[in-house]
């Protein structure tokens, strides 16, 4: 599927995109194509939502991604094994190919002792250290969320715990999907995508140009309200939440035609502004996120 | 001199936290929970507009952002002199209680179940560590399957969430003095369904598999016992009904409870006091955690589930590990009942505001929430955030001692029996029936 | 300045005038009425047409001389998008307006927030981009050399 074949899908159905990419991926797999890839699911400096949000998934759901798209090898919020044994499956992992997902950003601080997470044969292991050992091998790193993105709130001023994104600790290319949290179909569109095709075509912002093509503004349903100016005052309000500080306009991704959990609502249709957290400089530079 | 064995990551929670126990003989002669995650929100927060609180204190935890909502707008009610109409402390309570029910339903599933089941597939469920798995075949499969059903059922829960509070997690709707999104008599009905189905659930499922696990694993009732410290600050409390009030029971005592005899310790942790400012120290002699040590006048509390079915007399007063993932799962039927009383009640009124800020203000949030007792402080010039306090329930449960006794996760696993000294099982099982959030635990700042 | 107050007048009327016309169009039954009726609407049109022709004359006469507004940062402070006031921003001595600018929701940018001077903020992440020639320009800051 190349992309540009996927633009009238993203426009005119986003919400079975993902389906399609996992049936996809699934087809191959089963035909012995590709293999299911191993992946690995590190978790950083944040808040653990996006592993959350992908257990929010609809379809295809976590189940169907577990056991017919991806060998979850290792992911701290999920998996059964703990202590040594927990760090040792993760070294076993990274020897042969394999998929690295970074959720939340990577503390610096004090060489990564801000954020430990796990203790090998008497010494601490870093979460900085982690994604430096696995992130070079990794055939794709995918960057969840905007902490691991782009620093997000984790790297918010003053920055306390001195984080950096995937791509500033490693320096190569990383697949954003920022998003706080991320969309579980980025999440799932994204690996189907990378099953069955050697990658994925990114913006320059490092985003999945299928997911992150176009503003939350392109698409609103509200936009014809900000066409003629019958502007909110307050939040609760049905109208365009512009004048209240919507970040909509500077925001790129399908919320307005994907919306959240199953689809049933989304911010803007909560009567409240958009604060652009899929946006690079969330939050320091979308605030005030309620201009009163 | 025992033998020192490290477990970390305790895997299956969130956030990070490892476990330091001495083992002498079969038995735990001391044990320190080490919070190892640094996140620092109350300086993130100084110096921003005042509303930001809201949305930005709930990205301090994904699996509970609903309650750092909660907690921030209460506090910034208090501060901004707001009253929010019943309707509003409803919906919000109904957002909050959707909330509280993914929590406890993902986490015994989720988080519990795979230290008690043994899993044929799901990586990475299946693939396992330990030995001590003792269910029949037949009830280890209906379990597994139960596991697979509940993803479905805490998926509906954050879409009740998301139809009132727009998205979840991180949910936009609460913010102070309103409830932003429009409901209508079609949504309201559309909840009251999502209500039931997840009762049904709840009673006919999960209530189930907790009692199979518990009566095949009867031993926990004698494994991880704590003080008999508990501390609530009081959940869905209003004038007609209440599931409870703010309350303290301490060594098995009730008492009055009084919220200015909280205090922070921070003996243990990796902080120090410069220049009155309390300022991060990796390299403190002694200190072993992020998380600080939260006290109740002098006493370290327990609180969560098994704390609030206590306090408000619908579980008898003994505490273990088997008797906190049972009280977990009681509470979720207790809450699913109140949550029916509160869809009844709410009305399809919109509600507006216009905030008027003062020159200076301070505020303080207490709630109750999934893991327990949540406090917000805040702080106001004008608009703007002057200072930001967090105390969450993690740093409750999962404080390293103080000069007088042991952080309340560290008792419950003192003295505890090891079985099989080169598999130890006991330690995971017994902390993750706190149902330990690390992500929230470590943004703690002293009080005033 | 009177002249465009009396073209308003009139401008109005003519159209007063034409929404009478098409009522009384939509409403006669008699084909030939309406005919009659649409002739009047494009006399009224045509009307409207050479007193519009005017109006615009007289603007565009107007266009160079017209006195920019002096701001001082006081003033300036007020405008800055709050309680649905409009957003003004000043940069290099000039103030623009912001209000609709899709990426000034709320009158703040990126963390920069209306009703300041932002010239620093400005060279800081434009110095090569010519943003401002698109936005309206309202006035100009008091004390400039401009």
């Amino acid at each position: 599927m190349k992309i540009s074949g996927c633009v009238e899908e993203i426009i005119n159905n986003k919400n079975s995109l993902s389906n399609i990419l996992a049936e996809e991926a699934i087809t191959q797999i089963k035909k012995g194509r590709v293999n299911k890839p191993n992946v690995v699911w590190i978790e950083g400096t944040g808040c653990s939502g996006n592993t959350i949000s992908l257990l929010n998934a609809n379809y295809p759901d976590v189940i169907y991604l577990l056991n017919n798209m991806i060998n979850l090898k290792f992911s701290n919020s999920l998996m059964t094994c703990d202590g040594e044994k927990a760090y040792e499956i993760f070294l076993e992992t990274i020897k042969e190919e394999f998929i690295l997902v970074v959720e939340g950003a990577i503390s610096t601080r004090e060489n990564g002792l801000f954020n430990v997470i796990a203790s090998y044969k008497g010494k601490k292991i870093t979460a900085l250290e982690v994604v430096k050992i696995s992130g070079y091998k990794a055939k794709h790193v995918i960057a969840v969320g905007t902490c691991a993105s782009f620093g997000g709130v984790s790297k918010a001023n003053p920055n306390p715990s001195e984080s950096k994104s995937a791509k500033e600790i490693l320096g190569r290319d990383v697949i954003n999907l920022p998003g706080c949290p991320c969309h579980p179909d980025w999440i799932i569109g994204t690996l189907a995508y990378l099953i069955t095709n050697d990658g994925i075509e990114l913006d320059d912002e490092g985003r999945p140009l299928l997911f992150y093509g176009f503003t939350i503004h392109d698409f609103c349903p509200r936009r014809t309200y900000f066409n003629n100016r019958i502007f909110a005052q307050n939040v609760g309000e049905p109208y365009c939440m512009f004048r209240l500080g919507c970040r909509g306009p500077v925001t790129r991704t399908d919320c307005p035609t994907r919306r959240w959990n199953s689809g049933v609502n989304w911010p803007i249709g909560d009567n409240t502004p958009c604060i652009g957290c899929a946006n690079a400089y969330f939050p320091d530079g979308m605030e005030p996120f309620i201009r009163t | 001199m025992g033998r020192i064995v490290v477990i970390d990551p305790i895997t299956r929670m969130s956030g990070f936290l490892g476990i330091e126990v001495e083992v002498e003989g079969d038995k735990i002669i001391d044990a320190k929970a080490v919070g190892n995650l640094f996140r620092g929100f109350e300086k993130i927060l100084k110096g921003r507009h005042a509303l930001d609180a809201v949305y930005l204190t709930e990205r301090i935890c994904g699996i509970c952002s609903s309650a750092h909502s909660v907690a921030s707008t209460l506090a910034l009610e208090d501060a901004l002199e707001i009253t929010p109409s019943l309707n509003v402390r409803y919906i919000r309570d109904l957002i909050h209680a959707f909330d509280i029910i993914q929590n406890h339903i993902r986490h015994f599933y989720l988080f519990t179940v795979p230290d008690y089941v043994k899993f044929d597939s799901i990586n990475p469920v299946s693939e396992t560590c330990h030995k001590d798995y003792r269910l029949p075949v037949n009830l280890n499969n209906k379990i597994q399957g139960d596991y697979i059903k509940s993803i479905e059922y805490s998926k509906l829960a954050h879409v009740g969430v998301s139809i009132l509070g727009g998205k979840s997690p991180h949910n936009h709707g609460i913010l102070p003095g309103v409830v932003t999104g429009s409901l209508d008599r079609f949504k309201i009905e559309e909840l009251k369904s999502l209500i039931n189905k997840i009762k049904d659930f709840v009673d006919n499922y999960m209530l189930e598999d907790v009692d199979i696990i518990s009566n095949y694993y009867n031993d926990y009732f004698e494994k991880g016992d704590t003080y008999n410290n508990f501390l609530s600050f009081g959940l869905f409390d209003y004038e007609d009904f209440s599931y409870l009030k703010p309350s303290v029971i301490i060594n098995g005592i009730r008492q009055e409870f009084d919220k200015d005899k909280i205090r922070e310790n921070i003996a243990y942790s990796w902080y120090k006091i410069e220049d009155g400012q309390i300022v991060e120290d990796i390299n403190k002699e002694g200190a072993y955690s992020f998380v600080k040590s939260p006290r109740y006048d002098k006493w370290a509390m327990e609180v969560g589930p098994l704390a609030r079915m206590i306090l408000s007399g619908r579980y008898k007063l003994q505490n273990s590990t088997m008797d906190r993932i049972t009280a977990r799962c009681l509470e979720a039927s207790v809450i699913l009942k109140i949550m029916q009383v509160l869809i009844e009640r709410i009305e399809p009124v919109e509600e507006r505001i216009k905030y008027q800020f003062k020159d200076k203000a301070e505020g303080i949030g207490l709630t109750d929430t999934t893991r327990g007792a949540l406090l917000h402080f805040v702080s106001l010039e004008r608009d703007i955030i002057n200072g930001y306090d967090i105390i969450t329930p993690s740093a409750w449960n999962f404080s390293p001692r103080d000069e007088i006794s042991f952080g309340t996760a560290e008792k419950a696993l003192m003295g505890t029996k090891i079985n099989d000294v080169n598999d130890i099982v006991e330690v995971g099982r017994i902390v993750r029936s706190f149902d330990p959030c690390i992500s929230c635990a470590t943004h703690v700042t002293i009080r005033r | 300045m009177e002249d465009i107050c009396k073209l308003k007048e009139d401008l109005e009327r003519i159209l007063e005038r034409i929404k009478e016309l098409y009522s009384m169009e939509f409403l006669t039954l008699c084909p030939l009425g309406k005919e009659h009726y649409k002739n009047m609407i494009i006399d009224s049109i045509d009307q409207a047409y050479l007193k519009l022709e005017e109006t615009l004359n007289i603007l565009r006469q107007n266009e160079g001389k017209r006195e920019l507004k002096e701001f001082t940062l006081e003033e300036l402070a007020n405008f800055d998008g709050r309680n649905g006031k409009p957003a003004y921003v000043a940069v290099n001595g000039t103030v623009y307006d912001v209000t609709l600018i899709a990426s000034w929701g709320g009158g703040s940018h990126f963390g920069v927030l209306a009703g300041k001077d932002v010239t620093e903020e400005y060279n800081k992440c434009h110095e090569n981009e010519n943003k401002l020639s698109k936005l309206e320009v309202v006035g100009k800051l008091k004390g400039s050399n401009l």
